[in-house]
């Protein structure tokens, strides 16, 4: 039953076939091609949170051991992305049991976007009048950055090029500029 | 199925500047959704492509090890038993071998376990090689132990020679005065001292162990005994400690790696003193004996120091000893790391460079020191706003080196801004 394990045929195999192939076989080889598949993503996401190259590349290999142990037990819908939430899952933890404390500057975690519109035209007046009187509430800097990219659709080059702040300095506008942009429209809608 | 794996190479291009700003733009409105794309971003943004290559390289290799690893765990199933079943056998004859042994000496061990109050592993500042490994090595002085060892390199045969030990470090040296035994003795030399950060109960195995490999028995010859000096926290060797017999008042001095090794009669109480350190004495009823030195501190007598469980002592000598220490590298006998030019020394430098413009602010970091005694991954606790943030780290990361602590090298630190 195990004909395909050395031929090419594996290729071509997407992961939900490579993934059910480790599960009946449990021939380490399987899991590894699909995980040296995603081990790029996986390492980059580790390198965002731990910022350091050796302990990307532990990290990566003990988020491989994690995941010879887990995929047996969990129900895998896409892959890519359940890699995705346990490797950055896995870097958290690892930071939070270094120090019980969240990093801030450049380094803070982003924050998830901004309510979409909802359908009811009355609400979406409401929310929209809302957005504007929260804009004038940012700061400049942050204004500025957060009109060109989300309302101008301005790319961070521009937007460097056009208001001469630096290309830290724009990102980490956005940034907090949507963060703050989020408090106050969720205070607004609890008024 | 391909599709849902972010294009990295996309990506890649984009962090060139290969895009246009169309295409900058929507992959930035992008990620501003994806959190998957926002950490790619950000991961390979955070150092240059060579370098991601390289560990990228190394993590597929290391991907491709494990894999055979696993498979050939696989297949060599059966030797595990194999292994195990060896395991047993040796524990057996172990046993057997412990029962066999004459019932005064076994009162002698239950009762020193018993009534001791410090069976904590790393406690006794000195502790010395049991009457009973010598009593085995002489039950089969043609068989070495070694060979037995050797063939069964494996973890269960390392977890019975630690249950021995436990035995052997449970002897306080005051109890081992009291017997008068080990008619014969055998040669033994005891290894050179361990890392500084391996625990000194390892050490003790370890130290055991290569003893025990080393055995040849030689009856009737005086005792040599041989030693090894070290620091009882930082385990690192202390050379030129002067060890002094009680019997003869015969003396010696430890080499550069902390061994000594002088000739004493049987039972004898041997004196170590160290500039720095608490007195120690042992008294040796075999031919290898570790000594574990006390950095000193006025509060403790050397009784006290004895048993004194390592953290009350820790709290107790913080960094005295670093000024007697002149090896190369930072090093550190306290648990936690400290700036190389001291606490005073940079607190003033904290006091020079913290200085704001604005409105006065306390910032608490935290760091790791590294093996080079540099602060790495610097992080706010709690800041106060982004520039002082900035300044902060840059204060730490610019600043004076650290002695790497032994229990930890990680640090958090409060730094005050006053107004300029």
């Amino acid at each position: 039953m195990n004909w395909f394990k050395h031929s090419k045929k594996s290729d071509e195999l997407d992961d939900d076939a490579l993934l059910e192939r480790y599960r009946q076989t449990d021939d380490l080889s399987f899991l590894g091609e699909l995980f040296a598949r995603h081990a790029e993503m996986v390492y980059y996401v580790c390198f965002r949170y731990l910022q350091d190259g050796e302990r990307s590349k532990d990290a990566t290999m003990q988020i491989f051991e994690e995941l010879i142990v887990k995929v047996h037990k969990q129900e895998i819908k896409r892959f890519a992305t359940w890699l995705y939430v346990l490797s950055r899952n896995h870097c958290l933890m690892q930071l939070r049991s270094e120090k019980k404390m969240p990093m801030v500057g450049m380094d803070e975690f982003v924050e998830f976007p901004l309510q979409e519109h909802p359908n009811d035209p009355l609400e979406k007046e409401r929310s929209l009048s809302a957005l504007e009187r929260c804009m004038e509430k940012l700061s400049k800097e942050q204004r500025d950055s957060v009109d060109l990219f989300f309302l101008n659709g301005k790319c961070y080059k521009e937007i460097v090029e056009m208001t001469g702040y630096s290309m830290k300095e724009v990102k980490s506008y956005i940034q907090n500029g949507k963060r703050n942009l989020k408090i106050c429209m969720e205070k607004h809608r609890e008024d | 199925m391909k599709t849902n794996r972010p294009d990295i190479s996309y990506i890649r291009k984009y962090l060139n500047g290969e895009l246009d700003a169309r295409a900058m733009y929507e992959l930035e409105r992008q990620a501003q959704d994806d959190p998957l794309l926002m950490d790619l971003l950000m991961g390979m943004e955070s150092a240059t492509e060579t370098t991601h290559k390289a560990n990228l390289l190394a993590i597929e290799r290391q991907i491709d090890r494990r894999v055979k690893q696993g498979q050939r765990k696989k297949r060599s199933y059966w030797k595990f038993s194999a292994m195990a079943a060896a395991i047993l056998l040796l524990l057996a004859a172990g046993s057997l071998w412990l029962w066999q042994m004459p019932q005064e000496k076994k009162l002698i061990v239950s009762s020193e376990v018993t009534e001791d109050k410090i069976p904590e592993l790393d406690s006794p500042v000195a502790y010395v090689d049991s009457p009973p490994a010598v009593a085995e090595l002489k039950k089969r002085p043609s068989k070495p132990k070694s060979t037995v060892e050797r063939s069964t390199d494996d973890r269960g045969s390392e977890k019975a020679k630690a249950e021995s030990q436990s035995i052997q470090i449970a002897q306080a040296p005051t109890t081992v005065h009291k017997n008068d035994r080990n008619e014969e003795l055998s040669e033994i030399s005891i290894s050179p001292s361990k890392r500084r950060d391996t625990m000194s109960n390892l050490l003790a195995v370890r130290g055991a162990r290569s003893a025990a490999i080393r055995a040849m028995p030689v009856a009737e010859t005086p005792l040599l005994v041989k030693g090894l000096v070290v620091d009882k926290v930082t385990k690192e060797p202390l050379a030129g400690a002067t060890v002094q017999s009680l019997h003869d008042l015969r003396s010696a001095s430890t080499d550069g790696e902390g061994r000594f090794s002088m000739p004493i009669s049987r039972r004898d109480t041997l004196n170590i003193r160290y500039i720095g350190y608490e007195q120690a004495s042992a008294v040796v009823g075999t031919d290898s004996v570790m000594i574990a030195m006390q950095p000193s501190s006025a509060r403790l007598n050397e009784l006290v120091a004895a048993k004194a469980s390592i953290d009350t002592v820790e709290t107790l000598i913080s960094g005295r000893v670093a000024g007697i220490q002149t090896d190369q590298k930072p090093r550190n006998p306290t648990k936690k790391p400290e700036p190389v030019i001291g606490w005073d020394a940079y607190r003033t430098y904290l006091q020079a460079e913290a200085l704001t413009e604005g409105d006065e602010a306390t910032i608490v970091l935290t760091f790791q020191v590294d093996e080079d005694g540099t602060p790495k991954h610097i992080r706010i606790a709690n800041g106060a706003n982004e520039q002082l943030n900035k300044r902060a780290v840059s204060i730490v990361t610019n600043g004076p080196k650290w002695f790497v602590g032994t229990a930890t090298n990680k640090v958090e630190m409060k730094i005050k801004f006053n107004k300029r």
